[in-house]
């Protein structure tokens, strides 16, 4: 009966909207309604973050629009973005994946471990043949893809929250990671060092500049495709959005799950690669906060953490906003360095909390 | 019975209410006097959840006055209203499942002892006296949810009158109470009204309000129709003032005898054989034929329900056969197996059976992505596969991307029956179709699955409303404790004959 009648209000009241945006009636509409028509606040409070930030930055750096930290916000944005990608796959079903930060070690550390063996990264064989290198490129993501479907399955069959079985996944992964690369710095196939800095070299005058960033670019739209266009992807808005619904209108859950898991997994592995690409060296300590950074960038685009709200569009617009914020940060100078850790959580706190109240907002009246 | 010459407890003069330039109530005058039963009856939207929601201070933002005892009240907030002596009891209950009985009682004001720990003795006599006073008897220290539905109502009913509530506002109380439970509800509001607690009964079930008010007061399209005397109403008249216009014979649902057609020839399209499950079923069988629209009638809690579940592979049997077409047979407990092979089911509970967040074309097309739109989804070829369907099942508005849960509980119920016209239905399974709906939407969501049953559809309709079983079913089984009890095929029945059984 108390719903019902909830729904009869809203039913009302979007009749209402729905009339004035059509008729551009211009007197019982606060001026900022007309000018957003359709959009909801929710929708565009990650972006006036975004451009809040970037003023802000603006005025405090004078250095910060110029093409260095443009240049700086890509290369550290694409890893984050590529591992967002999948995340933002897994927080729409409405589950976490806590294992990214450490998937992204161990696929960097068996690349570096499979290079240093069979790739010839020591110094005796210097010119790695083409297959081996595929090797190392390959099999790391092809792992983590394992790894994934595994926490998935898991998580499906043990009706756990995948909460726990990617902290436990994460272990693994990180234990895994210790035991191969014996906490030894290990180098990787020079191609993902280019990837990660200058671009990949097509011919000795030609680089393709911001290669990881094109890379993640691709990702992200291959995500937004999949999400937007095909079944799975609105398979994935059911299950997330009601996954009693969703398996009443004869969806496997279970299976979107584990594909999202899996899909997770493998973004944090290629992460893991263009990471260690742009140290040009695999260690045990790399991405140690990339699982945090990771969910902190697609909740402040807008994905909703219990499923169902969220796009890649979003994810795109929280990586800038993360990546942004730190590029800005270093780049004022007055600001104590150990102090940019508390500022940057600050900040952050602060967006977060503007965005979920208009989103609640947005969602009641 | 309260006289016109005692002042009102409660006078509400001209209330009204917008969202957002649309009247949901206007001018509205309602008087309640102490140990009055107040009925409010209305279909859905007339206005009776946002008065009662004025009522329980959700909605402050209102015109008109509320006058208590004379004196002017301001229902600011939940609390504002609680403290002035409302008690609101929704229909799905607030209590708290995992407390015992008396921590309920008490809930918030719990007794201290003198060292300010918890004082159980107290709370526990107390919580004990106050529900015998009122005829409930349960042990106060079980836990709140080892009690059915009804005895978990009334002990928030005696909640809201332990902490002093002089208005107690019941909404839909008897729609998934048996009507054993409904009888103890009544005695429990005979007795409240001999204790001088005005009670607002708000419901669908027109007996019940004529049974148990002294006074109705009908709503409609957010207006007062007419506050009467129970006793010089029949449900006639009720249901013509609801509805402003008098009703076809045919509307009214079946209030005498139902003569059954002939036992279908037709081989059967379902057999399920020997069905068992863990909460409750015992060696059930049925089948049901083309065209034919097998009723499965029981009181709440009687398994119907949940058998319409099994058959749609929501829940899993542990023992039993599922066959389609006396052939194949379906995985149990699977319902990708069931939906691909146009076996169905339209649950009561829209919350359950549709993403409410999203779009309505995206909960029609849900399941026949496949079929109907292909790989690459676009949100234009998915609106126009919806929208001629939703003109089929008479949605309103139409408009495929409208958000789901904007619209009406019966309009939603007519999107969740589109998504299954969208491929071939082969059986379509009701649980309790029209709970909650008024008695339009009621008959254009029959009326659909009537003409899906002449398109030889095999329709199987789970309900604890005796008239919407005998309206629409040709056959009826009637279920007690997870058994099949009697069958009713091929012959004259009426609502006694069926509760008799049940």
């Amino acid at each position: 009966m108390r719903d019902e009648s909830g729904s009869e209000v809203g039913d009302r009241r979007n009749s209402v909207s729905e009339m004035s945006d059509e008729s551009k009636n211009a007197n019982n509409q606060p001026l900022y309604r007309q000018l957003l028509g359709r959009w909801e606040a929710a929708d565009v409070a990650p972006l006036i973050s975004l451009a809040v930030l970037i003023v802000f930055f603006s005025i405090a750096a004078p250095g910060f629009l110029g093409w260095a930290s443009l240049s700086l916000i890509l290369k550290q944005g694409s890893i984050l973005l590529v591992v967002s990608v999948g995340l933002t796959f897994v927080l729409l079903c409405a589950e976490i994946d806590l294992s990214v930060g450490m998937m992204a070690v161990w696929a960097s550390s068996l690349c570096g471990w499979l290079f240093h063996y069979f790739g010839g990264g020591n110094a005796d064989t210097p010119d790695p043949s083409a297959a081996a290198v595929a090797l190392c490129l390959l099999a790391p993501p092809v792992t983590c893809l394992l790894l994934g479907f595994c926490a998935g399955a898991l998580t499906v069959f043990s009706r756990l929250p995948s909460f726990i079985i990617t902290l436990a996944m994460m272990f693994i992964a990180e234990g895994m990671a210790l035991y191969l690369t014996k906490s030894k710095k290990l180098n990787v196939p020079e191609v993902l060092g280019q990837l990660g800095n200058q671009g990949i070299e097509l011919s000795e005058s030609f680089k393709i500049p911001y290669s990881n960033a094109i890379l993640a670019g691709l990702i992200l739209f291959a995500g937004h495709l999949v999400l937007q266009h095909t079944r799975f992807g609105r398979y994935v808005y059911m299950t997330g959005g009601n996954r009693e619904a969703a398996r009443l209108a004869g969806i496997r859950t279970g299976w979107v799950v584990i594909a999202c898991l899996a899909i997770c997994a493998v973004t944090a592995g290629l992460g893991g690669l263009i990471n260690a690409g742009r140290m040009t060296s695999a260690t045990a300590d790399q991405n140690k906060d990339l699982l945090l950074s990771a969910v902190a960038c697609v909740v402040l685009g807008g994905t909703s953490l219990f499923g169902g709200h969220g796009s890649m569009g979003k994810t795109l617009i929280g990586v800038l906003t993360y990546t942004s914020l730190y590029v800005g940060l270093l780049q004022i100078d007055w600001i104590d360095d150990l102090a940019r850790q508390l500022l940057t959580g600050v900040v952050l706190l602060g967006a977060l909390v503007i965005n979920g109240v208009l989103s609640r907002q947005s969602n009641s009246t | 019975m309260p006289t016109v010459e005692t002042a009102p407890l409660l006078e509400c003069r001209g209330i009204g209410k917008q969202f957002g330039g649309v009247t949901a109530l206007s001018g509205v005058d309602f008087s309640l006097h102490a140990g009055e039963v107040h009925g409010v009856v209305g279909s859905n939207g007339a206005g009776k959840s946002t008065l009662m929601k004025i009522l329980a201070g959700v909605l402050p933002d209102h015109a008109g006055a509320i006058l208590l005892d004379g004196q002017a009240a301001r229902l600011n907030n939940p609390q504002a209203a609680l403290s002035l002596g409302f008690s609101m009891v929704y229909q799905e209950l607030s209590g708290v499942g995992q407390l015992s009985v008396a921590e309920n009682i008490f809930l918030g004001r719990q007794p201290l002892t003198r060292l300010r720990t918890i004082d159980w003795r107290t709370m526990r006599t107390h919580a004990q006296e106050h529900l015998a006073e009122l005829g409930i008897n349960v042990d106060v220290q079980q836990r709140l949810d080892r009690y059915p539905l009804g005895v978990r109502q009334m002990v928030e009913i005696a909640r809201g009158v332990h902490r002093g509530a002089r208005i107690v506002i019941l909404d839909e109380p008897t729609s998934a109470l048996s009507p054993v439970e409904a009888q103890r509800l009544f005695e429990l509001i005979a007795l409240l009204r001999e204790k001088g607690v005005a009670i607002v009964f708000i419901s669908h079930f027109i007996e019940d309000v004529l049974a148990v008010c002294d006074r109705v007061t009908v709503l409609r399209n957010g207006e007062l129709v007419e506050t009467r005397s129970a006793a010089d109403l029949d449900k006639h008249d009720v249901i013509e003032k609801m509805l402003g216009h008098r009703l076809k014979e045919s509307e009214l649902g079946y209030e005498g005898r139902v003569e059954l057609p002939p036992r279908t020839t037709e081989p059967p399209r379902l057999i399920a054989r020997a069905i068992n499950t863990k909460t409750a079923h015992k060696n059930i069988d049925l089948e049901v034929a083309p065209g034919e629209c097998l009723g499965l009638y029981g009181f709440a809690g009687a398994g119907h329900q949940e058998l319409v579940q099994v058959l749609a592979g929501v829940i899993r049997p542990t023992m039993g056969t599922i066959d389609l077409d006396q052939q194949q047979s379906l995985p149990l407990g699977s319902t990708n197996d069931a939906v691909r092979r146009g076996v169905v089911m339209v649950p009561a509970d829209r919350a359950v059976s549709l993403f409410l967040d999203g779009q309505i074309y995206q909960n029609v097309t849900i399941a026949h992505l496949r079929n109907r739109i292909g790989r690459w989804l676009t949100a234009g070829k998915e609106c126009k596969a919806t929208a001629p369907l939703l003109r089929r099942v008479g949605c309103r508005p139409p408009d495929p991307r409208m958000r789901t849960g904007a619209l009406s509980g019966g309009n939603q119920q007519k999107v969740a029956l589109a998504r299954w016209l969208m491929g071939p239905i082969r059986v379509l399974l009701l649980e309790e179709p029209t709970r909650g709906m008024d008695v339009g939407a009621k008959e254009e969501v029959m009326q659909l699955v009537a003409e899906l049953k002449d398109e030889g559809v095999a329709v199987v309709l789970a309900s604890s409303e005796p008239e919407l079983v005998l309206a629409h079913a040709d056959r009826i089984l009637v279920m007690r404790r997870g058994e099949i009890v009697h069958e009713f095929a091929g012959q004259s029945v009426d609502k006694a004959d069926l509760m008799q059984h049940a």
